[in-house]
Order: C-alpha cells, then structure tokens, then sequence
C-alpha cells in the first residue's frame, strides 16, 4: 500500500511540475522576441505582387513573416488582407521576398515569426508598418 | 448465549485492516474529487485572467495615425471600425458600448470572431428605435471590449482590455 501510494503522489507531483512548467514555457515567449529584430527596404508594389528585402538584425533566426496589409478603398471585399510567408532569414542575412496580393495597398505590416519548441511565435512588438508613400510603384 | 463463539484474532484483524483500507479508500477518493474540482475552478479562473490581460490585447487599426473607426459610410446610423487583435488568444467577438452627445447608452453584441494575431472589420448598425433606448445616433463615445465566451446564459467580456474612443468621425 505504501509503494503504491507513493507511486500515486510521485506520479500527481510530476504532473503538476509539468502543467506548471509547460505554463511558465508559454508566459516566456516574448523573451525569444526580445532576440528577435528585422528591417525592411527596397519596397515597392505592382498591381499583383509586393517587393521587399527584410534583413534579419539580430542573432535568432527568423523563420518567416506575417504581412498584414491594407487597401485603398475600405468599401472593397480585400481591403485587409494577411498574408503568411514561411522562408527563414538567417542572422545578419537580407532575403529578397514577392508577396502576392491584390489590387493596390495603403499599408503594410510586416510581422516576423520566431520558433521555440516546433511552435512558431509573432513577435508583435517587433513588427514593422510602412505606410503608403513607402510602398511606391515598382 | 455465553456458549456463542467469537471470530478468531486473525480473521478479526483480517477484518478490521480491511475495513480501514476501505474507509481510507473512500475518504481520499472523495477528498481526491473535491480537491480536483477546486483545484480545475482556480486554473481555469487564474487561465482566463491571464488570456485577458496577456492574450488579447486589441487596438483599433491605425491608417497613417489615424484610427479606423467611422460611421455612416454604407448607410445611416452605421458605425464601422477595424480591430487588430496582437495576442496569441481568439476572442468570440466584441461588445460594442456608446454614448451619444447626452450621454444616453447602447449597447450592440457583435458575435464576429476575432482570430488571434488577426484583423476583423465589424460594420454594426445602431438602431434608435429599440425599446426603452434614449440613444441619438451619432455616438461621442465608444467602448470597444472583446468577448472571450459568448453562450445564450452567459457572457464572458475583457475589460482589462477595453478600447475608449473619444472622437468617432463621419467616414470620409
């Protein structure tokens, strides 16, 4: 009985340490992102597609983006529109990217993806907008 | 009745261990139970205050720095606003609360789903004609808060993350 109670608790504290760590592993994703840093140039836009280079300006890997963009007339069906392109940018690497997209943008959010654990992570904070006079007629 | 035999020391002993072990059976299994149900309420309360402080921070979309929240372009008494939901948790829509120029309320309930990471434009029509609302379309103020559970009993809002808007404009 004792063995098999013992069996019972060392069992229930395992699982507890596990709920609580695989917790405290979720709450420490924004610690990647502090190691997370891109910018963008080089951008311009043709009625299908949007150019642009995005370096990678710090030491962790990016391992892809999230572009969220915006029209010009909020009328249209496609006026915000997201885009997820997963192509890694090496540390200290620029990667030329074409985005497909639809008629003309007023804005542009660039969002990098890091990974933690085969989980990808936004780096929001980290996000780059450019706004309309950036994204010029290539 | 002095003749009667009683059970022998072993099987007694036998008896009493077993009786024991069952009563102790019984007391962990409901202490067990209890404990586990406290135990899932406090996560699950401690869970949700965290999705809402932490998961589901939301903003009006800004266009050149300026908020995209308008109404009356598609028709009268419309109000039409992009939320940009930056946080890792989905909200099942949001509750949209506003004051007209006297400070009369409404409230509209739009169950459109706010995808984590993601962008919604709500388009909400404020009728001035419900039953009981003094409301004047068009608002002063409006109180955006996403709602993280939305059932026909109960209505789980966000307000720890809650957008005020002071100046809503007519769309251009």
């Amino acid at each position: 009985m004792v063995v098999a109670l013992s069996f019972l608790l060392y069992n229930w504290s395992i699982q507890q340490a596990q709920d609580r760590t695989a917790e405290i592993e979720k709450r420490t994703d924004p610690l990647v992102c502090e190691q997370i840093g891109i910018s963008i140039d080089g951008v311009c836009q043709d009625f299908r597609s949007i150019r642009l280079n995005i370096s990678n300006t710090n030491n962790y890997e990016v391992v892809g983006f999230v572009m969220r963009s915006v029209g010009l007339y909020p009328e249209d069906d496609d006026y915000i529109q997201t885009k997820t392109h997963m192509e890694s940018i090496s540390p200290s690497h620029i990667e030329q990217f074409t985005v497909l997209k639809q008629g003309t943008l007023s804005q542009i959010k660039i969002i990098p993806l890091a990974n933690k654990n085969n989980k990808n992570i936004y780096c929001e904070d980290q996000s780059i907008v450019k706004e309309q006079e950036d994204l010029k007629q290539c | 009745m002095l003749n009667k035999k009683a059970v022998s020391p072993l099987i007694a002993t036998v008896l009493l261990i077993a009786f024991a072990v069952s009563l102790g059976a019984i007391v962990i299994n409901f202490s067990q139970e209890s404990t586990l149900s406290l135990r899932d309420d406090a996560s699950q309360k401690i869970e949700r205050g965290i999705t809402c402080s932490l998961d589901l921070p939301i903003n009006v979309l800004e266009i050149n720095n300026e908020k995209f929240i308008c109404y009356n372009r598609t028709g009268s008494n419309n109000l039409e606003v992009i939320i940009e939901n930056q946080g890792s948790a989905s909200a099942e829509g949001v509750r949209i609360f506003l004051l007209d120029f006297e400070d009369n309320p409404t409230t509209r309930d739009v169950i459109i789903p706010l995808g984590s990471h993601n962008r919604t434009k709500y388009n909400v029509s404020v009728s001035t004609t419900d039953v009981g609302s003094t409301f004047v379309f068009p608002p002063s103020k409006v109180i955006i808060s996403p709602i993280l559970d939305y059932s026909v009993d109960t209505i789980d809002l966000c307000t720890d993350n809650r957008i005020d808007i002071e100046e809503v404009e007519k769309c251009s």
